[in-house]
C-alpha cells in the first residue's frame, strides 16, 4: 500500500510520500519500475515510512532523507512533525541497516531542531544547550556529544554552526577526540560547496596523524573525504591502504578519491582505483564519470578529436566492466561525439531504445550477440560438475551411485537440443495442491510435443515418484524424449545445468527458475559472470501452457545487453535515468540506450548479414 | 601506538588482559586488534552503542570477523548484555536496601518469626533434594530405558550464536528428560569439548564432566556404540513418516540450530553413514499455518519423543508443537471461503449468459 500525498510548508511545495504495509507490496512495488519512475518525478523530500519498510524504502530511494516512526505504528498520529527531519541515513552507500541509530535519535531531537535553525549560537548558548541535552541522560553522554553534534551539522549541512560549535570547545579548553575531528572532515567534505579552508583541514589532520598514527576505518574513511579537498589528497591513498587492514572501505570514499584524482590530472591512480573498487563490488558515482570526461576535455585543449580519443577509452573501459552510466553523462558523451565528427562524413548520435530482437531504433541495426570463449566454456564446464553439483558434501545434492549414473546417461545420449527442468516445467499450470498428477503431465506432455514437432532432440529430468503420473501423456513422453528421472530426495537442478553445458554451446536449458544459489556456489568471480552470461543466452522461460496445448515460451537474449562496440565502430551503450546502486538481476535487457554510429553503409544490408549470423550462434 | 589519551575507559579495558593468547604473536593480527581497540573507541565516540569494557573472548569474536557492520552489531549486542547486567545489579541492590529498611524495624514477638523464609508448619525443600530425586530416577533409567542418541557433530556448520543457542536447547531437553516419568538414557555423541555447543552446555550445566551426573557425553560416534541395524536417524528431510514408535530402535536425532543453513546436512550423513531414517509425521496430524517453519527445537523434539513413547498416541505427543505453528480458525475460515467462492462465481457467469438468450 503507497499512499502520496502533496503539501505545501511556506513558499515551497513539499511533497510527502507515505509508505506502510507489509513488505511483500514494496518489494513488489519494487519491481513495478513504471511506478518507479512516477515516484521520481515527485521528487518527494521527505519520507515517512513505518521501520519494516524503512530500509527498502532506502534500496527505492538512495538519495533521500527517510524518517521513521519509532516503533510499527497503524495509525499516523500527530507527532509527524517532531520527528520530521530527524533519524538521517548515515552512509548512503552502506545498506546495512542499523537500528542503533533508532535509539540516539530520539535523544538527537534537541540538537535537530536547534541546528536546522540555523542561526549561529555564541559559546554561552551552546553551554545551555549541551546541558539540556545531557540532563536527559539516555543515549548522549560527555563523550560522544561533540562527535554526534558535529555529525549532525554536517548532515544539514551548517558549516558556520559547525565552526561556532568549534569555537565554543576551543574556548572551554576542551580537547577534540578522534571522532570528533573525523565528523569535522566529513563535514568541510559535505559542505565543500561553501567553501573551506584549506589549512583548516590540514591542521585538523595533523592533529589526528599525530595522535593516532594509525587509524580504524570509520576515522580513515573520514580523514579521506577532508584530503580530498586540498592539495595533500594522495595522502588518502595511504589511509585507504590503512583502513583496508581492516574492513572493506566504501564506495564513496573510493569514488571521491578517483574524483579528485581525475581532477588533478592523475589518470593511472584513477584507473587503478576504479578496477579495484569493482573487484570489491563497488559502483561508480555518476560524478566520477563528468570528472573524466572533463579531465578528457582539459587535456585535449579543445581539440575535439583528440577528445574523442579519449573518451573512447572510457567508453572501452564501459564495456570491459559492463557498467551503465546515467543520462546525464551519456548526454555529453553524445555532444561530444557529434562535435569531434569530421564535418565530411555522416554521424549520427542517439538516445535510443532496442526492441527485443535485438534492433537498435535509431540505426536499425543488430546488436552484437553475446560471445563466450572456448576457454571460459571450458573453465565452467570443468568447475561446475566439482563445486556445484558435487560441491562440499555430494550426499547434500544426491549419491555417488546417481552421479555416476547420471554421468554415464548424458555421456551415451548427448549432445541435446533442449534440456527440460520436469517439476518446475509441469507445475507452471497452477498452484501446487490443485493441481492433479493428470494435469502435470498433460502440462509435460505438450511442451515436449512443441519441441518434438520442430524435431529438436529433448532431454527431461525429473524425479522418480513421476513414474506414477497418468500413462496417456507419459508413454508419449518417454517413446519421444530423452528422460532421466533421479531420486526423491536429490535435487535435479545442478543435474539440469550440468546435462546443458555438457553438450556445448548449441544447447538450451527450459527453467522458470533463475539459477541464482548454483551461480553462488562457483566462488570464482569469472566463473560466475560467464555463467551468467551463458544463462542469459540459454535460459528459455515458460510463459504459458494452454490446456489445449498452446505453449508459449520466451527464448533467451539473442544480443549482448551490455555496452558494445560493433564491427564497424559504431558504439551501443545502456544507460539509465537515475543512478542505482546496485547491479541490475533481472533477464530483463535495458531499455534505453546511446547509439553512437558514423552512418555511411545502406542499413538494410547489415541488417541481413547480422541476421544470419546470428541465427547460427 | 594508537591509543587516544582522552579515554581512560579504553586503557582500563586493555590494562590487565594478555593478548598474546589470542593473537599467538602474529603481528599482523596484534596490529589489527590494535586498529580495533581504536575502532571501538571511535564507535564509542560518535555514539554508537558499544559497551564499557570489551572482555579477552570478545576481543577474539571481533578479531574474526571481517566487516564492519558485523562488528558493530556484536558490540551493540554485547552494549545490550552489559546494560541489562547494570540494571539487575541496581535492582538487587535497591532490594537489598528495601530488606534492610524492613529488617529494622522491631518484631512484635521476639520468641518465634512467622512467614516464608523463617519459621513455619511447612518442611523447606531444597534444590538439592528435587536434584537428588530426579537423578536417581535418570540412573535407573540408564540402566533399564530404551537409548536416545544426540548427534553434535554438527559445530562446525553453525555460526558461534547458532551453537550457543543449541547448547542452551541440550540443557532444556535434558531437563525435560529428567522431569518426565519414563525418561530415555540419553547419549551424546561425537560430542568434542572444545566445539562452542558443548561449551555453552558445560556453561549452563557446570557439573556435567563429572562422574556421578547421569548423562552419557563421549566423543565417539554412535557407530561405534550400536549396532547398526537398530539405528534409525530422524532427519525432516526425507520421505518416509515414522508411523509407529519402535520401542527396540535406538533413535537419533541431530543436535543442529538451521536458521541459517538450508541444506539436508542430517539427510546427507544418514545417507552417507547407510542408516534408516524417519521424519515425524507432522503434515499427517497438524494442519500448519502460514507462520512458522517446519523445524522444532531439541527439547520440544524431546518431549514429542517421551509422550509417543509413554502414549503411543501422536495426537497426545504433538501436542508440544508450538502452537503459533498450527493454523488458527480464522485463516482456515478464510481458505474454505476461497474453495467455495470458486464455483460460486462460475455459476454467477453462467446465469449472466442464459439471460441473453431469454
Amino acid at each position: 500500500m503507497v499512499v502520496s500525498c502533496s503539501g505545501g510548508y511556506g513558499n515551497s511545495k513539499w511533497y510527502v510520500l507515505i509508505m506502510s504495509g507489509p513488505l511483500k507490496c514494496i518489494f513488489s512495488l519494487q519491481k513495478c519500475l513504471q511506478t518507479f519512475a512516477t515516484l521520481r518525478c515527485l521528487l518527494p523530500s521527505v519520507y515517512i515510512s513505518t521501520r519494516e519498510c524503512k530500509w527498502s524504502g532506502v534500496n527505492l530511494c538512495p538519495a533521500f532523507r527517510i524518517a521513521t516512526f519509532p516503533g510499527p505504528t497503524h495509525s499516523f498520529s500527530t507527532d509527524i512533525s517532531k520527528n520530521d527531519t530527524c533519524a538521517v541515513l548515515q552512509s548512503q552507500d552502506e545498506k546495512n541497516s542499523d537500528s542503533d541509530e533508532d535509539n540516539t535519535a530520539q535523544d538527537e531531537d534537541i540538537l535537530v531542531s536547534v541546528i536546522t535553525k540555523g542561526k549561529q549560537l555564541s559559546s554561552s548558548e551552546w553551554e545551555k544547550i549541551k546541558d539540556q541535552v545531557l540532563a536527559k541522560n539516555r543515549g548522549i553522554n560527555g563523550s560522544n556529544i561533540d562527535a554526534i553534534t558535529i555529525g549532525l551539522c554536517g548532515r544539514f549541512m551548517q558549516l558556520d554552526m559547525g565552526l561556532s560549535y568549534l569555537e565554543h570547545l576551543s574556548l572551554s579548553g576542551k580537547k577534540l577526540n578522534i571522532a570528533t575531528i573525523a565528523q569535522v572532515m566529513r563535514m568541510c567534505y559535505s559542505c565543500r560547496l561553501k567553501g573551506i579552508d584549506e589549512q583548516f583541514i590540514l591542521s585538523m589532520y595533523e592533529n589526528l596523524h599525530s595522535r593516532c598514527p594509525v587509524l580504524d576505518g570509520y576515522t580513515a574513511e573520514s580523514a579521506i573525504l577532508g584530503l580530498c579537498l586540498t592539495r595533500h589528497w594522495k595522502v588518502g591513498l595511504d589511509l585507504l591502504d590503512m583502513a583496508k587492514l581492516t574492513c572493506i572501505p566504501g564506495g564513496m570514499e573510493y569514488n571521491v578519491l578517483v574524483k579528485t584524482a581525475y581532477d588533478n590530472n592523475e589518470p593511472n591512480i584513477s584507473l587503478r582505483l576504479i578496477n579495484e573498487m569493482l573487484q570489491l563490488g563497488r559502483s561508480i558515482r555518476p560524478e566520477v564519470f563528468h570528472a573524466q570526461l572533463d579531465y578528457c576535455n582539459r587535456m585535449s585543449a579543445g581539440e575535439k578529436v583528440e577528445r574523442w580519443k579519449m573518451v573512447e577509452e572510457i567508453l572501452s573501459m564501459f564495456v570491459e566492466h559492463d557498467l551503465k552510466p546515467t543520462v546525464d553523462v551519456a548526454e555529453r558523451i553524445r555532444v561530444w561525439y557529434l562535435e569531434a565528427a569530421d564535418p565530411h562524413t555522416e554521424v549520427q548520435a542517439q538516445l535510443s531504445s532496442v526492441t527485443d530482437g535485438g534492433i537498435c531504433k535509431s540505426c536499425q541495426k543488430y546488436l552484437n550477440p553475446i560471445t563466450i570463449t572456448k576457454e571460459e566454456f571450458g573453465a565452467l564446464q570443468s568447475a561446475f560438475m566439482d563445486k556445484v553439483v558435487v560441491g562440499a558434501d555430494i550426499f547434500r545434492k544426491s549419491t555417488p551411485e546417481e552421479i555416476k549414473e547420471f554421468k554415464n546417461f548424458v555421456k551415451m545420449t548427448a549432445p541435446y537440443d533442449m534440456v527440460i527442468d520436469g517439476l518446475n516445467i509441469a507445475f507452471t499450470a497452477g498452484p501446487k495442491k490443485a493441481l492433479s498428477s493428470q494435469a502435470l503431465a498433460r502440462t509435460l506432455h505438450h511442451v515436449v510435443k512443441y519441441f518434438v514437432m520442430k524435431s529438436k532432440k529433448v532431454l527431461i529430468l525429473g524425479r522418480k515418484h513421476m513414474q506414477t503420473w497418468s500413462p496417456c501423456y507419459m508413454d508419449y513422453i518417454y517413446r519421444n524424449a530423452h528422460v532421466f528421472l533421479a531420486d526423491n530426495l536429490s535435487q535435479d537442478d545442478p543435474l539440469l545445468l550440468y546435462a546443458a553445458l555438457y553438450s556445448g554451446m548449441g544447447t538450451k536449458f527450459l527453467s522458470r527458475d533463475l539459477m541464482r544459489g548454483h551461480a553462488y556456489r562457483l566462488e570464482n568471480k569469472s566463473l560466475r559472470s560467464t555463467f551468467k552470461l551463458w544463462q542469459l543466452q540459454h535460459q528459455c522461460q515458460l510463459k504459458y501452457v494452454t490446456q489445449a496445448g498452446k505453449v508459449h515460451l520466451k527464448f533467451p537474449l539473442t544480443f549482448n545487453p551490455m555496452a558494445q562496440v560493433s564491427r564497424d565502430g559504431s558504439w551501443h551503450i545502456p544507460y539509465e535515468m537515475e543512478f542505482v546502486g546496485s547491479p541490475s538481476q533481472s533477464f530483463e535487457a535495458p531499455t534505453t540506450w546511446l547509439c553512437l554510429r558514423s552512418g555511411k553503409s545502406s542499413p538494410s544490408l547489415s541488417q541481413v548479414r547480422h541476421k544470419k549470423i546470428s541465427r547460427m550462434s | 601506538m594508537p591509543q587516544d589519551n582522552d579515554s581512560t575507559t579504553e586503557q582500563n579495558s586493555t590494562e590487565n588482559s594478555d593478548f598474546t593468547s589470542i593473537t599467538n604473536s602474529d603481528p599482523v593480527l596484534e596490529k589489527k586488534l590494535k586498529i580495533l581497540f581504536l575502532e571501538v573507541e571511535v564507535l564509542r565516540q560518535s555514539g554508537y552503542r558499544v559497551p564499557d569494557s570489551v572482555k579477552l573472548g570478545q576481543w577474539k569474536e571481533l578479531l574474526e570477523m571481517e566487516t564492519r557492520s558485523r562488528r558493530r552489531k556484536y558490540l551493540s549486542y554485547l552494549f545490550g548484555v552489559e546494560k541489562k547486567q547494570e540494571n539487575r545489579k541496581k535492582k538487587k541492590d535497591e532490594a537489598k536496601q528495601k530488606r534492610e529498611d524492613a529488617m529494622n524495624t522491631a518484631p512484635e514477638n521476639t520468641h518465634i518469626r512467622y512467614g516464608l523464609g523463617h519459621n513455619t508448619i511447612l518442611i523447606r525443600v531444597y534444590d538439592n533434594t528435587i536434584n537428588h530425586f530426579y537423578h536417581s530416577r535418570l540412573i535407573q533409567a540408564m540402566q533399564f530405558s530404551q537409548k536416545l542418541v544426540i548427534d553434535c557433530s554438527y559445530d562446525s556448520h553453525m555460526t558461534s550464536r547458532e551453537a550457543q543457542n543449541c547448547g542452551k536447547q541440550l540443557m532444556l531437553m535434558f531437563s525435560d528428560n529428567r522431569i518426565h516419568d519414563n525418561p530415555f538414557d540419553l547419549y551424546l555423541c561425537n560430542a568434542r569439548r572444545e566445539s562452542n555447543t558443548i561449551k555453552q552446555l558445560v556453561k549452563c550445566i557446570p557439573t556435567i564432566y563429572d562422574l556421578d551426573f547421569p548423562i552419557n557425553i563421549t566423543e565417539k560416534s554412535y557407530l561405534d556404540l550400536f549396532p547398526k541395524e537398530n539405528i534409525v536417524y530422524l532427519t525432516p528431510h526425507c520421505r518416509e513418516d515414522l508411523r509407529e514408535f519402535d520401542h527396540d530402535a535406538i533413535y537419533i536425532i541431530g543436535a543442529m540450530v538451521d536458521k541459517g543453513n538450508n541444506e539436508p546436512l542430517s539427510l546427507a550423513k544418514a545417507k552417507r553413514e547407510g542408516l534408516k531414517m524417519a521424519k515425524l509425521p507432522l503434515d499427517r496430524y497438524l494442519m500448519w499455518g502460514s507462520g512458522g517453519s517446519k523445524s522444532l527445537t531439541l527439547n520440544q523434539m524431546m518431549q514429542i519423543l517421551l509422550d509417543i513413547r509413554a502414549t503411543g498416541s501422536w495426537d497426545k505427543a504433538l501436542q508440544h508443537v508450538p502452537r503459533r505453528k498450527i493454523i488458527t480458525t480464522p485463516e482456515l475460515q478464510e481458505q474454505c471461503s476461497k474453495k467455495v467462492e470458486r464455483p460460486k462465481r462460475q455459476l454467477r457467469y453462467t446465469i449472466k449468459d442464459t439471460s441473453k438468450y431469454c
